[in-house]
């Protein structure tokens, strides 16, 4: 048999075990990001399919073995300020093979793509599943304007029968040149955005969208919701601050069946606590759990103490 | 921490009304209602949020079915939860009646409402005494010939605050496998909130629940005594505060009240930062319950003295009013305590 049929052979008998080792590494991605409180855009992963694995043998004249993204898993972030947290979460939670750094071959006066590539196996205690033990997986990182370019680059580049014109590589260039300032100027005025008032607010009521959704799909008045979280963010210690989105997802995972069962028991009811079918009732119930005694002294230099005490009875804990 | 009530439902729900009358009065008798009271989402959420509102309170106490109660309440408590050949509604009538027959002519009348819920995945029992204004009439109706109550006249009554004093008494099976162990409940009396503590064990408690309260005061009493000065040594830093904490402590277990609600307490005696944080001592501390009913037996002498007791070896001990009005405690720039003792010096001597 020619070396590519040995390499169909062994990968139909290998697939599941790469399909099952880029699902953990995937899994191992969210949970730590969640716990670091980093919230990518994607993390996604997938074993390479049969055609682009033998055409890659043929292509680059690799044997089966050195094929190394069999497994391949995808980390993209905004903004260019994100990236260092993930690799050094990367590098602190599997074992490092080898890394890439697409940006340092290219020096100053070239451009191109600048993701950071990684080969990696799991950790030991990682290794719960056998069969998945020691075998290698890629993982790539990078933002969103550097996955654009790379997207778009494979897409204009590779498919014409015949060599894309100079010309026309030299104009994807300095779109990719454009990219990158982009990909600069986005994270500058993330951070120039992240100083300015009320942004900690805009931050958490984006990441509490992804659960009011999940539990209902009503509408919410977002100007309210922006001046709620602004007001009771206070309630959290100091300390606490920065992991408030973490804090709140951790308790609407604890607190899943209830948080349903109340949304659903209110559903169809004309007479319903005002907030609740807000983003924010995921802050307060966390706070009614939590700290009830902050929350209600903080909440009643703004608003009435009978909303707050609305809300409490609906989550069971009612402010007494 | 408080039973924990969010996924409360109101199955079903059916109301008696117990009239008020002299034991002696053979004729009365509840008028019962036959079915089910038909009520609408609205106002089984109303019986939800006021089950919730009073059991889930921190005037609300955890009890137990006394084994020496003549209550047959708790038996039929048992067959509620236990679903097993269980007639709601000729149960709930017992329930009423037995309420009816022991009840003197002193007990204001009123409505018993039987509830069947569930919390979560568990069947839980809801008994609920509510007493309407007087002059208000019951207006019944009938759906397919048996009796009950007009669900208008009932949401005129419930929601406009005609009724007023809600007693409930809220139980649910013991934790693991339902059926093993006697059910767990939980009473909220709001009537008896500052009553003398000769009125504690009220008749809705015993006398017609059947139910004792479920740890001995003596020893809840003497637990809260422990863990709250444990507390205030160990989180109270300022020496001024850590003081008034303690004098408050024993001020509030020695009035002459009948009860000591915790959370009270802490939101009226401690520094506002204190509060949530004494609330979890106390929960981790094993009090799900935040009010206790006082009794002093086992701390009676160290609830008469106070001691200040400093790192240099020195210790100060005073009765506990005579500390009141002759020792002041306050705080030096270094966080030190300094102690002011006014009075006549009785003796000097070597100890």
């Amino acid at each position: 048999m020619s070396e590519l049929s040995d390499a169909r052979v062994q990968w139909i008998s290998e697939e599941l075990r790469y399909d099952n080792l880029q699902r953990r590494i995937v899994a191992i991605l969210k949970e730590k990001l969640r716990s670091e409180g980093i919230v990518p855009l994607v993390v996604s992963g997938r074993a390479k399919g049969l055609p682009n694995l033998l055409k890659k043998m043929l292509r680059k004249g690799y044997t089966y073995n050195m094929i190394t993204d069999k497994a391949g898993c995808r980390v993209v972030v905004r903004f260019r300020h994100e990236v260092k947290p993930v690799l050094t979460l990367v590098e602190g939670s599997f074992n490092i093979i080898s890394k890439e750094d697409k940006s340092e071959a290219l020096g100053h006066n070239k451009v191109g793509y600048s993701g950071v590539h990684y080969d990696v196996a799991l950790k030991n205690p990682e290794s719960e599943m056998g069969d998945i033990q020691g075998l290698q997986c890629e993982i790539q990182v990078h933002t969103l304007c550097q996955s654009l370019w790379a997207e778009m680059d494979h897409e204009l580049s590779y498919k014409p029968a015949q060599p894309v014109p100079e010309d026309i590589r030299r104009l994807i260039y300095l779109l990719n040149a454009q990219l990158e300032i982009a990909d600069r100027s986005f994270d500058a005025i993330s951070v120039e955005i992240e100083k300015l008032p009320g942004a900690n607010a805009l931050k958490l009521l984006q990441s509490l969208e992804r659960h009011f959704y999940r539990f209902t799909g009503e509408t919410f008045d977002n100007e309210l919701s922006l001046q709620v979280l602004e007001n009771v963010l206070s309630s959290y210690a100091p300390g606490e601050r920065n992991r408030i989105p973490v804090i709140v997802e951790e308790f609407v995972e604890t607190n899943a069946t209830t948080l349903q069962f109340i949304f659903n028991q209110y559903q169809n009811l004309a007479n319903r606590p005002l907030l609740l079918f807000q983003p924010e009732s995921f802050v307060l119930f966390e706070r009614l759990e939590k700290d009830p005694h902050t929350l209600e002294e903080v909440w009643t230099k703004h608003y009435p103490r009978e909303e707050l005490e609305l809300l409490g009875t609906a989550w069971g804990r009612p402010l007494d | 921490m408080p039973l924990a009530l969010g996924q409360l439902t109101i199955k079903r729900i059916i109301i008696h009304e117990v009239p008020r009358h002299l034991r002696s009065d053979t004729k009365s008798s509840p008028t019962y209602s036959e079915i089910e009271s038909p009520l609408d989402a609205e106002l089984k959420m109303f019986f939800r949020g006021k089950i919730i509102e009073t059991v889930g309170s921190s005037a609300a106490y955890d009890v137990i079915f006394d084994a020496a109660t003549t209550s047959p309440v708790p038996q039929f408590v048992r067959e509620l939860l236990s679903g097993k050949q269980a007639n709601f509604v000729e149960v709930s009538k017992k329930i009423a009646k037995h309420l009816h027959d022991a009840q003197g002519g002193a007990s204001p009348g009123g409505l018993v409402t039987v509830v069947d819920c569930s919390l979560g995945a568990k069947r839980a029992v809801g008994i609920l005494k509510l007493e309407k204004e007087e002059g208000v009439q019951l207006r019944e109706t009938t759906q397919g010939g048996l009796r009950t109550f007009d669900v208008n006249y009932i949401r005129d009554l419930i929601l406009t605050r005609k009724t007023k004093l809600f007693k409930v008494g809220f139980f649910y099976p013991p934790d693991g496998d339902e059926g093993d162990g006697e059910p767990g409940g939980t009473v909220c009396d709001e009537q008896r909130g500052y009553m003398p503590r000769t009125e504690v064990a009220g008749f809705f408690l015993t006398g017609f629940l059947g139910c004792c309260l479920a740890e001995d005061p003596r020893i809840s009493t003497k637990r809260f005594f422990l863990a709250a000065q444990e507390f205030f040594n160990q989180q109270i830093k300022d020496p001024v505060e850590r003081t008034q904490a303690l004098t408050h402590l024993l001020s509030e277990l020695t009035n002459q009240k009948a009860k000591l609600n915790l959370k009270q307490f802490a939101r009226d005696h401690l520094p506002t930062q204190k509060v949530q944080p004494f609330l979890n001592h106390l929960e981790q501390e094993g009090f799900r319950s935040l009010t206790i009913v006082k009794n002093l037996e086992l701390i009676e002498s160290q609830t008469r003295k106070m001691a200040l007791e400093f790192q240099n070896g020195v210790t100060v001990v005073g009765d506990r009013e005579a500390f009141g009005e002759s020792v002041k405690v306050d705080r030096t720039r270094d966080g030190s305590a300094r102690v002011e003792i006014t009075g006549q010096l009785k003796q000097v001597k070597g100890k």
